[in-house]
Protein backbone atom coordinates (compact mmCIF):
# COMPACT_ATOMS: atom_id res chain seq x y z
CA UNK A 1 0.00 0.00 0.00
CA UNK A 2 1.69 3.72 -0.72
CA UNK A 3 1.77 5.68 2.26
CA UNK A 4 -0.01 9.07 1.94
CA UNK A 5 2.50 11.89 2.52
CA UNK A 6 1.27 14.31 5.93
CA UNK A 7 2.58 17.75 5.28
CA UNK A 8 3.54 19.12 8.75
CA UNK A 9 3.77 22.65 9.10
CA UNK A 10 7.69 23.87 9.72
CA UNK A 11 7.44 25.94 12.97
CA UNK A 12 6.04 22.42 14.36
CA UNK A 13 8.33 20.23 12.70
CA UNK A 14 10.67 21.11 15.43
CA UNK A 15 8.28 20.18 18.33
CA UNK A 16 7.74 17.08 16.76
CA UNK A 17 11.15 15.99 17.24
CA UNK A 18 11.83 13.01 18.84
CA UNK A 19 8.14 11.09 18.44
CA UNK A 20 8.62 10.19 14.58
CA UNK A 21 8.34 6.49 15.74
CA UNK A 22 4.98 7.47 17.49
CA UNK A 23 3.62 9.35 15.21
CA UNK A 24 4.74 6.32 12.28
CA UNK A 25 2.05 4.22 14.87
CA UNK A 26 -0.56 6.88 14.79
CA UNK A 27 -0.44 6.97 10.58
CA UNK A 28 -0.32 3.32 10.45
CA UNK A 29 -3.60 2.68 12.69
CA UNK A 30 -5.05 5.80 10.72
CA UNK A 31 -4.21 3.88 7.31
CA UNK A 32 -5.72 0.72 9.11
CA UNK A 33 -8.68 2.62 9.96
CA UNK A 34 -8.57 3.84 6.09
CA UNK A 35 -8.77 0.07 4.92
CA UNK A 36 -11.54 -1.26 7.14
CA UNK A 37 -14.06 1.39 6.03
CA UNK A 38 -13.35 0.86 2.22
CA UNK A 39 -13.55 -3.02 3.07
CA UNK A 40 -17.35 -2.16 5.13
CA UNK A 41 -18.43 -0.29 1.80
CA UNK A 42 -17.55 -3.52 -0.04
CA UNK A 43 -19.47 -5.66 2.24
CA UNK A 44 -22.19 -3.26 1.79
CA UNK A 45 -22.06 -3.87 -2.00
CA UNK A 46 -22.06 -7.41 -1.49
CA UNK A 47 -25.26 -7.16 0.64
CA UNK A 48 -27.34 -5.51 -1.83
CA UNK A 49 -26.02 -8.06 -4.93
CA UNK A 50 -26.66 -11.08 -2.57
CA UNK A 51 -30.40 -9.18 -1.47
CA UNK A 52 -30.57 -8.65 -5.60
CA UNK A 53 -29.48 -12.60 -6.29
CA UNK A 54 -31.96 -13.57 -3.54
CA UNK A 55 -35.03 -11.38 -5.29
CA UNK A 56 -34.25 -12.56 -8.31
CA UNK A 57 -34.93 -16.48 -7.22
CA UNK A 58 -37.96 -14.88 -5.13
CA UNK A 59 -39.47 -14.05 -8.77
CA UNK A 60 -38.77 -17.19 -10.73
CA UNK A 61 -40.48 -19.00 -8.57
CA UNK A 62 -43.27 -16.79 -7.90
CA UNK A 63 -43.52 -16.43 -12.48
CA UNK A 64 -43.37 -20.39 -12.04
CA UNK A 65 -46.08 -20.81 -9.11
CA UNK A 66 -48.28 -18.48 -11.20
CA UNK A 67 -48.02 -19.45 -14.51
CA UNK A 68 -47.36 -23.21 -14.05
CA UNK A 69 -48.08 -24.17 -10.82
CA UNK A 70 -51.30 -23.10 -9.90
CA UNK A 71 -52.84 -23.67 -13.49
CA UNK A 72 -51.70 -27.42 -13.74
CA UNK A 73 -52.90 -28.10 -10.15
CA UNK A 74 -56.75 -26.78 -11.79
CA UNK A 75 -56.26 -28.44 -14.81
CA UNK A 76 -55.34 -31.57 -13.34
CA UNK A 77 -57.57 -31.47 -9.90
CA UNK A 78 -56.71 -35.30 -8.46
CA UNK A 79 -58.90 -34.15 -5.37
CA UNK A 80 -62.60 -35.67 -6.46
CA UNK A 81 -60.75 -38.58 -7.38
CA UNK A 82 -58.69 -38.99 -4.12
CA UNK A 83 -62.03 -38.03 -2.05
CA UNK A 84 -63.79 -41.00 -3.48
CA UNK A 85 -61.09 -43.58 -2.69
CA UNK A 86 -61.31 -42.24 0.54
CA UNK A 87 -64.82 -41.95 0.88
CA UNK A 88 -64.99 -46.03 -0.16
CA UNK A 89 -61.78 -46.76 2.15
CA UNK A 90 -63.37 -45.74 5.42
CA UNK A 91 -66.99 -47.03 4.82
CA UNK A 92 -65.16 -50.73 4.53
CA UNK A 93 -63.01 -49.83 7.45
CA UNK A 94 -66.46 -49.19 9.19
CA UNK A 95 -67.76 -52.14 8.01
CA UNK A 96 -65.26 -54.40 9.39
CA UNK A 97 -65.20 -52.69 12.57
CA UNK A 98 -68.93 -53.04 12.56
CA UNK A 99 -69.01 -56.81 12.11
CA UNK A 100 -66.46 -57.33 14.42
CA UNK A 101 -68.46 -55.38 17.08
CA UNK A 102 -71.76 -57.59 16.07
CA UNK A 103 -69.87 -61.29 16.78
CA UNK A 104 -71.71 -62.42 20.62
CA UNK A 105 -68.38 -62.53 21.67
CA UNK A 106 -66.51 -59.13 20.97
CA UNK A 107 -64.92 -56.19 23.59
CA UNK A 108 -67.76 -54.68 22.49
CA UNK A 109 -70.51 -56.82 23.57
CA UNK A 110 -68.52 -57.56 26.38
CA UNK A 111 -68.05 -54.08 27.78
CA UNK A 112 -71.94 -53.44 27.68
CA UNK A 113 -71.93 -56.65 29.30
CA UNK A 114 -69.83 -55.47 32.12
CA UNK A 115 -71.85 -51.78 32.17
CA UNK A 116 -75.14 -53.28 32.30
CA UNK A 117 -74.30 -55.74 34.95
CA UNK A 118 -72.62 -52.66 37.08
CA UNK A 119 -75.67 -50.39 36.48
CA UNK A 120 -78.57 -52.79 37.25
CA UNK A 121 -77.74 -56.13 38.96
CA UNK A 122 -76.05 -55.22 41.72
CA UNK B 1 -34.06 0.34 -13.64
CA UNK B 2 -34.54 0.73 -9.66
CA UNK B 3 -33.77 -1.74 -7.17
CA UNK B 4 -36.79 -2.95 -5.64
CA UNK B 5 -36.47 -1.52 -2.10
CA UNK B 6 -39.57 -0.42 0.52
CA UNK B 7 -40.37 2.86 -0.21
CA UNK B 8 -43.41 5.14 1.63
CA UNK B 9 -46.21 6.00 -0.36
CA UNK B 10 -47.53 9.34 0.87
CA UNK B 11 -50.76 9.62 1.23
CA UNK B 12 -52.55 12.59 2.80
CA UNK B 13 -56.28 12.89 4.05
CA UNK B 14 -57.33 9.78 2.63
CA UNK B 15 -60.61 9.56 3.59
CA UNK B 16 -61.05 12.10 0.95
CA UNK B 17 -59.25 11.07 -1.81
CA UNK B 18 -61.71 10.29 -4.44
CA UNK B 19 -61.29 6.93 -6.82
CA UNK B 20 -59.99 9.04 -9.77
CA UNK B 21 -57.37 11.19 -7.59
CA UNK B 22 -56.17 7.94 -6.26
CA UNK B 23 -55.99 6.20 -9.42
CA UNK B 24 -53.78 8.94 -11.16
CA UNK B 25 -51.36 9.40 -7.79
CA UNK B 26 -50.78 5.64 -7.79
CA UNK B 27 -50.40 5.39 -11.53
CA UNK B 28 -47.54 8.48 -11.27
CA UNK B 29 -45.96 6.31 -8.40
CA UNK B 30 -45.72 3.17 -10.60
CA UNK B 31 -47.39 0.93 -7.97
CA UNK B 32 -46.83 -2.55 -8.48
CA UNK B 33 -42.89 -2.36 -9.71
CA UNK B 34 -41.65 -1.63 -5.93
CA UNK B 35 -42.69 -2.45 -2.27
CA UNK B 36 -44.66 0.09 -0.76
CA UNK B 37 -45.71 1.36 2.80
CA UNK B 38 -48.68 3.37 3.84
CA UNK B 39 -48.76 5.40 7.08
CA UNK B 40 -52.11 5.51 7.91
CA UNK B 41 -52.01 5.87 11.90
CA UNK B 42 -53.97 8.83 11.58
CA UNK B 43 -57.14 7.05 10.04
CA UNK B 44 -59.56 5.74 12.57
CA UNK B 45 -60.64 1.85 12.17
CA UNK B 46 -63.97 2.79 10.06
CA UNK B 47 -62.30 5.39 7.71
CA UNK B 48 -59.34 3.13 6.98
CA UNK B 49 -61.82 -0.30 5.76
CA UNK B 50 -63.47 2.10 3.64
CA UNK B 51 -60.22 3.68 2.18
CA UNK B 52 -58.66 -0.14 2.18
CA UNK B 53 -62.34 -1.20 0.14
CA UNK B 54 -61.39 1.54 -1.97
CA UNK B 55 -57.60 0.99 -2.35
CA UNK B 56 -58.42 -2.06 -3.26
CA UNK B 57 -61.03 -1.73 -5.95
CA UNK B 58 -58.45 0.82 -7.49
CA UNK B 59 -55.57 -1.60 -7.40
CA UNK B 60 -57.56 -4.01 -9.31
CA UNK B 61 -58.80 -1.48 -11.80
CA UNK B 62 -55.17 -1.05 -12.27
CA UNK B 63 -54.43 -5.36 -12.47
CA UNK B 64 -51.99 -4.64 -9.56
CA UNK B 65 -52.25 -7.44 -6.83
CA UNK B 66 -51.62 -5.79 -3.11
CA UNK B 67 -49.40 -8.79 -2.41
CA UNK B 68 -47.60 -10.04 -5.59
CA UNK B 69 -44.72 -9.63 -6.91
CA UNK B 70 -44.29 -6.28 -4.26
CA UNK B 71 -45.99 -5.99 -1.38
CA UNK B 72 -47.62 -2.70 -0.19
CA UNK B 73 -47.92 -2.30 3.51
CA UNK B 74 -50.16 -0.44 5.63
CA UNK B 75 -48.94 1.22 8.78
CA UNK B 76 -52.36 1.65 11.61
CA UNK B 77 -52.83 0.20 14.76
CA UNK B 78 -56.14 -0.98 13.54
CA UNK B 79 -54.70 -4.66 12.53
CA UNK B 80 -57.55 -6.89 13.01
CA UNK B 81 -59.26 -5.73 9.98
CA UNK B 82 -60.63 -7.95 7.36
CA UNK B 83 -58.42 -7.15 4.05
CA UNK B 84 -55.63 -8.51 1.42
CA UNK B 85 -52.90 -6.15 2.98
CA UNK B 86 -50.54 -6.69 5.21
CA UNK B 87 -50.76 -4.27 8.14
CA UNK B 88 -48.50 -3.23 11.04
CA UNK B 89 -48.31 -0.78 13.74
CA UNK B 90 -45.36 0.49 12.86
CA UNK B 91 -42.51 0.85 10.24
CA UNK B 92 -40.33 -1.70 12.59
CA UNK B 93 -42.35 -4.26 12.71
CA UNK B 94 -42.57 -4.47 8.74
CA UNK B 95 -40.20 -7.33 7.25
CA UNK B 96 -36.88 -6.40 6.81
CA UNK B 97 -36.44 -8.10 3.38
CA UNK B 98 -36.76 -5.27 1.29
CA UNK B 99 -35.00 -2.84 3.75
CA UNK B 100 -31.51 -2.23 2.44
CA UNK B 101 -29.82 1.09 1.66
CA UNK B 102 -30.12 2.44 -1.38
CA UNK B 103 -26.77 2.87 -3.23
CA UNK B 104 -25.44 2.94 -6.85
CA UNK B 105 -25.78 -0.29 -8.76
CA UNK B 106 -22.87 -1.65 -10.22
CA UNK B 107 -22.58 -3.53 -13.72
CA UNK B 108 -22.84 -6.53 -12.60
CA UNK B 109 -25.95 -5.44 -10.42
CA UNK B 110 -27.76 -4.15 -13.28
CA UNK B 111 -27.70 -7.41 -14.92
CA UNK B 112 -29.36 -9.22 -12.25
CA UNK B 113 -31.68 -6.10 -12.15
CA UNK B 114 -32.46 -6.55 -15.85
CA UNK B 115 -33.32 -10.36 -14.76
CA UNK B 116 -35.85 -9.57 -12.76
CA UNK B 117 -37.29 -6.81 -14.93
CA UNK B 118 -37.97 -9.61 -17.16
CA UNK B 119 -39.28 -11.88 -14.90
CA UNK B 120 -41.56 -9.06 -13.36
CA UNK B 121 -42.72 -8.60 -16.93
CA UNK B 122 -43.95 -12.33 -17.08
CA UNK B 123 -45.87 -12.39 -13.74
CA UNK B 124 -47.37 -8.78 -14.89
CA UNK B 125 -49.03 -10.65 -17.74
CA UNK B 126 -50.51 -12.95 -15.15
CA UNK B 127 -53.76 -12.11 -13.78
CA UNK B 128 -52.54 -12.53 -10.39
CA UNK B 129 -55.48 -11.76 -8.03
CA UNK B 130 -57.74 -14.38 -10.58
CA UNK B 131 -55.00 -17.22 -10.11
CA UNK B 132 -55.01 -16.67 -6.44
CA UNK B 133 -58.55 -16.96 -5.98
CA UNK B 134 -58.54 -20.02 -8.28
CA UNK B 135 -55.75 -21.31 -5.72
CA UNK B 136 -58.17 -20.42 -2.90
CA UNK B 137 -61.03 -22.40 -4.71
CA UNK B 138 -59.16 -25.47 -5.11
CA UNK B 139 -57.86 -25.81 -1.08
CA UNK B 140 -61.15 -26.82 0.04
CA UNK B 141 -60.70 -30.34 -1.52
CA UNK B 142 -57.64 -30.84 -0.22
CA UNK B 143 -58.93 -29.63 3.44
CA UNK B 144 -61.84 -32.74 2.71
CA UNK B 145 -58.63 -34.93 1.84
CA UNK B 146 -57.11 -33.90 4.98
CA UNK B 147 -59.97 -34.42 7.40
CA UNK B 148 -60.82 -37.70 5.31
CA UNK B 149 -57.56 -39.49 5.78
CA UNK B 150 -57.47 -38.42 9.59
CA UNK B 151 -60.37 -40.30 10.40
CA UNK B 152 -59.17 -43.13 8.02
CA UNK B 153 -56.10 -43.13 9.81
CA UNK B 154 -58.59 -43.15 13.13
CA UNK B 155 -60.39 -45.98 12.03
CA UNK B 156 -57.15 -48.35 11.02
CA UNK B 157 -55.88 -47.59 14.36
CA UNK B 158 -59.46 -49.38 15.67
CA UNK B 159 -59.21 -52.07 13.03
CA UNK B 160 -55.54 -53.01 13.82
CA UNK B 161 -56.63 -53.04 17.76
CA UNK B 162 -59.36 -55.44 17.14
CA UNK B 163 -57.30 -57.53 15.26
CA UNK B 164 -55.37 -57.48 17.52
CA UNK B 165 -57.55 -59.20 20.14
CA UNK B 166 -58.96 -61.22 17.98
CA UNK B 167 -55.50 -63.15 17.23
CA UNK B 168 -55.16 -63.31 21.21
CA UNK B 169 -58.09 -64.77 21.64
CA UNK B 170 -57.46 -67.86 18.65
CA UNK B 171 -54.14 -68.22 20.64
CA UNK B 172 -56.07 -68.62 24.17
CA UNK B 173 -58.51 -71.06 22.76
Amino acid sequence: MVKKKYKIPEHKKDQLKGFEEFLDDIIDQGDLAYSSKLQGEKIDTFALYNFLEIEKVRVQKLKLMLSRKIPNTIAHNQSSEVIEKLVRNNTELKDEIVQHSKSFDSNFFSHLNDIYNDSYKN
Amino acid sequence: MKVPLLEELKIKAADQLTPDALIKYLSDKNIGQNPYYIDLGYLAANHLENFLALFEEVLEHLHVSPVFPYPIYIISPHIDLDTNFSIFKKYEEIPIYFKHESARVTLKEQKVLEKIDITKSHIGNENINDRLYEFKESMYPQKLVKSLSKEGFFLEKIVEKIRKENRMKQRAK
